[in-house]
C-alpha cells in the first residue's frame, strides 16, 4: 500500500473567473456520496433536496462488456450527452473493474490473468500498477475510426465477445444532451441486453446535532492563528462529524473510552447543526447544482460557521480525475471537500493526484 | 651494394672472367680505395664483364617499383557480422526460401497436412479404442509427438497481440512455432511466455510454451519434469 498523498488547500472565490471549482467537480466523474454540514440549520434547505429529485440511475446486472461497444449505444448515448458508467461490487486491487467516462473512454482495469488472456493492448503502467500487477486498457469510443468494419473495432469486439465474455454489474446514469429527452431511456435500452435492470435509488440521511462545538474558522488564515483553527484540524473535525463519532467536550471532562477526539480550539458553540448525507450514484452535474443551491442558501443565511460539502468517490473507480488511474491510497485520492463562506469565498481541500 | 657478395656471385656465374684477375690484386685494390672510388670501380668492372641485357642505367625506371601503401595493412572483409544475424532472421530467411519454392502460401495448401497429422495423432493416442481416455498417457504421447500440421492456437501470452492467433503449424524450431493462419498469413510465435491449445475430439490439450523450449528432434527423447509453478 502506498503512503498517503500530499494534500492541497485552495482558497478562492466562486465569483473569481479563474476559480477551479467547476473543473474540479466536472472532472470527478464517479461520486458515491456527499455529506453536507450545515451549522445553524435544522434541516437541509429545500433547494438542495430538490437537486436529487429528477436524478435517475440504474443498476445493470451481468451486462457483457461488448454491449458497450455496439453502435446503437455509442451513437445514441455516448456521443450525445454524458454517460457515467461504472462497475460496482468489485474490489479495485483484486478484481477487474470497468468504467465509461463522459469523455467517451472505456476504461478496463484488469488483473494480470485477465489481461494475458484478453488480447488488448494496455497503456503504460504506473508504478503502483506495476507493483500490483494491474493493467489498464483504454478504448476511445468516440474516436472517428472506431466503428464496425475497422480493424481496431473488430479486434476489440472479438476479444471482449468471444474470448472471455467479461461481465460486470454496472451502475449507469446518463445526462442527455437535450432537455426534452428523458434520462430514463438508457435504462430502457439495456432492458433486453442484460439480466436485470433496476433503478438505483439514492439513500438520504439527515441528522440534527444540538449544542455542538464547532471550530472557529477564519477564511484568510488557513494555517491557524489564535482566532482560527488550522485547516487540517478543521477537515479532521468534518470527517468526525460525517462519521458520527462521539466527540469529547472538555467542559464536561467526559472520559470516553472509544474516542478521545475533541473539537479543535478555538471553538464556537452552535445551537443546532444539520448533517445531510446522500449515498448512491451521483453524476457531477447534480453536485454542481447542489453547490449552486448551497451558495444561494449560504448568502441568504449568513452564519458564523461556514457550511461544508464533502464528495466521496467510489473506492473501486478505475479512474479518479479524467484518465488518471486510481492508485488506491489509504486516505483516498478521490475525495474533495468544499468549505463555503457567506461571501462567495471557499476552501477546496483535495488530495493531490499525479 | 656490398662488394664482397657481388664478387662471390660473379665468381660463381662468370668464373671465366675471373681467370684474368689475381685474388690478391683484387682484394688489395678494393681495400685501399675510398667508398666513392669503390663504386665507380665496381660499375666499370661490371660494365666490362656483364652481358649488355643485364646492365641497367639509373634513368631507366621501367624496372623500378615501390609500394606506396603500407604493406602491413590488410583490407577488411566486408561481410555480415555473426552477431547481427539472429536466430529469428536465420529462420525467416530459411522459411522465405522455402515458401518461395512453394510460390504462394495459402492455408488450403496445408489442409492435407492437417488431415495427415490428425490421422497420425489418432493412431498414436487411439481416441476410438476406449470411451475413457487415459489422459496422463495421452499427454505423454502428445509431448513426444511431431507437431507439424497440427491446428494450434495461442490462448494466453504476455504479449497481447499474439493472443488469439490460430493456424496450422508448418515449422517448429527450438524457440518458435511458425503458423499459417486462415487469412493466408505466416505468423511466427515464440514458445516462451505463451500458452497454446490444441483441440482434438472434445479434448483440449494445453501446451505451456515455457516448458516446451526444446528442439523438436530432441523432444522425443527428452524427459519432461513436472514443474510446480505454471505462471507465465
Amino acid at each position: 500500500m502506498a503512503s498517503s498523498p500530499p494534500f492541497i488547500l485552495e482558497i478562492s472565490s466562486f465569483s473569481d473567473e479563474k476559480s477551479r471549482h467547476y473543473a474540479k467537480v466536472m472532472d470527478h466523474y464517479f461520486n458515491n456520496g456527499i455529506t453536507l454540514i450545515l451549522p445553524e440549520d435544522t434541516s437541509a434547505p429545500q433547494s438542495v433536496t430538490d437537486c436529487f429529485a429528477d436524478q435517475l440511475s440504474y443498476k445493470l446486472t451481468q451486462l457483457p462488456v461488448y454491449r458497450l461497444l455496439e453502435a446503437p449505444f455509442v451513437n445514441g448515448f455516448v456521443k450525445k450527452g454524458a454517460v457515467h458508467l461504472i462497475s460496482c461490487d468489485t474490489k479495485l486491487d483484486v478484481h477487474d473493474c470497468a468504467a465509461v467516462t463522459p469523455a467517451g473512454c472505456l476504461v478496463l482495469h484488469l488483473t494480470k490473468d485477465t489481461y494475458q488472456e484478453l488480447g488488448l493492448e494496455a497503456v503504460p503502467q504506473t508504478l503502483a500498477q506495476k507493483q500490483a500487477d494491474i493493467y489498464q486498457v483504454n478504448i476511445d469510443l468516440k474516436a472517428d475510426h472506431f466503428h464496425p468494419g475497422k480493424r481496431g473495432y473488430d479486434k476489440a469486439m472479438r476479444c471482449l465477445k468471444d474470448r472471455l465474455g467479461l461481465k460486470f454489474d454496472f451502475l449507469i446514469s446518463w445526462v442527455p444532451h437535450d432537455s426534452e429527452v428523458c434520462s430514463s431511456s438508457v435504462g430502457v435500452y439495456f432492458t433486453d441486453l442484460c439480466d436485470k435492470v433496476e433503478s438505483y435509488e439514492l439513500t438520504k440521511k439527515s441528522r440534527v446535532l444540538t449544542s455542538v462545538a464547532c471550530p472557529r474558522i477564519v477564511a484568510e488564515e488557513p494555517e491557524g492563528i489564535e482566532e482560527g483553527c488550522h485547516f487540517q484540524k478543521v477537515f479532521e473535525w468534518m470527517g468526525a462529524v460525517a462519521c458520527d463519532i462521539s466527540l469529547v467536550s472538555e467542559e464536561t471532562d467526559d472520559d470516553n473510552y472509544v474516542s478521545s477526539f475533541s473539537c479543535p480550539v478555538p471553538r464556537v458553540n452552535c445551537p443546532r447543526c444539520c448533517v445531510y448525507q446522500v449515498k448512491g450514484f451521483i453524476p457531477p452535474d447534480v453536485i454542481l447544482k447542489v453547490l449552486k443551491a448551497l451558495r444561494a442558501h449560504k448568502s441568504a443565511h449568513p452564519s458564523s460557521v461556514p457550511a461544508s460539502l464533502t464528495v466521496v468517490g467510489f473506492s473501486d473507480a478505475p479512474v479518479v480525475q479524467k484518465n488518471i488511474p486510481h492508485d488506491f491510497y489509504l486516505s483516498g485520492t478521490n475525495v474533495y471537500s468544499f468549505v463555503l463562506y457567506p461571501d462567495e469565498r471557499y476552501w477546496l481541500y483535495t488530495a493531490s493526484v499525479a | 651494394m656490398d662488394q664482397e657478395p657481388s664478387a662471390k656471385d660473379l665468381t660463381v656465374t662468370n668464373a671465366e672472367a675471373y681467370q684474368e684477375l689475381s685474388q690478391a690484386d683484387l682484394g688489395g685494390k678494393a681495400n685501399q680505395m675510398s667508398s666513392g672510388a669503390r663504386t665507380t670501380y665496381v660499375t666499370s668492372f661490371l660494365g666490362k664483364h656483364l652481358p649488355t641485357n643485364r646492365l641497367k642505367t639509373d634513368t631507366d625506371l621501367s624496372a623500378k617499383f615501390e609500394s606506396v601503401d603500407c604493406s602491413r595493412r590488410r583490407k577488411k572483409k566486408r561481410g555480415k557480422s555473426k552477431a547481427g544475424v539472429g536466430a529469428r532472421t536465420k529462420v525467416k530467411a530459411k522459411l522465405d526460401w522455402k515458401l518461395e519454392c512453394g510460390k504462394k502460401t495459402s492455408y488450403s495448401t496445408y489442409l492435407p497436412l492437417k488431415e495427415m497429422w490428425t490421422k497420425y495423432i489418432e493412431e498414436l493416442i487411439q481416441f476410438s479404442s476406449s470411451p475413457n481416455l487415459n489422459l496422463p498417457a495421452a499427454a505423454q504421447k502428445m509431448m513426444k509427438a511431431d507437431l507439424h500440421g497440427c491446428p494450434l492456437s495461442v490462448r494466453k501470452s504476455k504479449c497481447p497481440s499474439y493472443i488469439g492467433v490460430s493456424g496450422i503449424v508448418i515449422q517448429e524450431t527450438r524457440n518458435m512455432f511458425v503458423l499459417v493462419t486462415p487469412c493466408n498469413e505466416i505468423k511466427s510465435i515464440p514458445k516462451a511466455n505463451s500458452i497454446f491449445t490444441i483441440v482434438l475430439h472434445d479434448y483440449v490439450f494445453t501446451i505451456h510454451g515455457n516448458q516446451f523450449i526444446v528442439k523438436p528432434g530432441d523432444r522425443a527423447a527428452k524427459k519432461f519434469k513436472t514443474k510446480p509453478s505454471l505462471d507465465l
